[in-house]
């Protein structure tokens, strides 16, 4: 999701999503001194294993990224999309990575004994979920 | 015990805390366990989320 704030610079719209695809549509990074820096694909890389390291510890990863926008751009229709697009027209590109974050959802303690009893009951359990792939597969196991 | 220092510069801490409140939906309570995670992670970095 995006929201836009007017600020006394202007506008400014911040995103929030799965981190594979808010990281696609961004060009700059904040360093560790804040310092906004264009992402290279090595830097791509980079944050992909980092992504892909936190969903392997069965972490939920998420991404926040903001840009400033230009005169006359977020009007109240600004999530529209483009058809087929997974994000908004706004929300495409010339963002800057704020940060990942790794959310631990812990499994609750009754999980392990449903899907136990579920398996002796000759009941197949299926995961459905929206989280990243690699987390689903950790969190199953 | 969690070193937030250790990576996220002052402004950086404001842009993501203003990431997280600007994009969590509802009343505080209300917010799903995302949202509440990521408050209660800001809180502890030390944004003043009020």
């Amino acid at each position: 999701m995006s929201t836009i704030i007017t600020g006394p610079n202007g506008k400014r719209i911040h995103i929030k999503g799965a981190s594979e695809i808010v990281l696609e549509s961004c060009t700059h990074y904040l360093d560790a001194n804040g310092q906004k820096q264009p992402i290279d694909d090595q830097m791509k890389n980079l944050i992909m294993d980092i992504i892909k390291s936190y969903a392997k510890n069965a972490l939920r990863t998420i991404a926040f990224a903001y840009k400033d926008l230009e005169a006359g751009l977020g009007g109240p229709n600004h999530e529209d999309k483009i058809d087929g697009s997974k994000i908004a027209i706004a929300e495409e590109t010339d963002n800057v990575l704020i940060s990942i974050a790794g959310i631990m959802d812990i499994i609750r303690d009754e999980v392990p004994n449903a899907v136990s009893q579920c398996n002796y009951a000759g009941v197949r359990v299926r995961m459905v979920t929206g989280d990243n792939k690699i987390t689903a597969i950790a969190i199953a196991k | 015990m969690f070193q937030t220092s250790a990576f996220c510069h002052d402004e950086t801490l404001k842009l993501l805390g203003e990431a997280v409140c600007v994009n969590t939906m509802d009343s505080i309570e209300n917010s799903g366990a995302t949202e509440k995670a990521m408050l209660k992670f800001i809180v502890r970095c030390g944004f003043n989320i009020n």
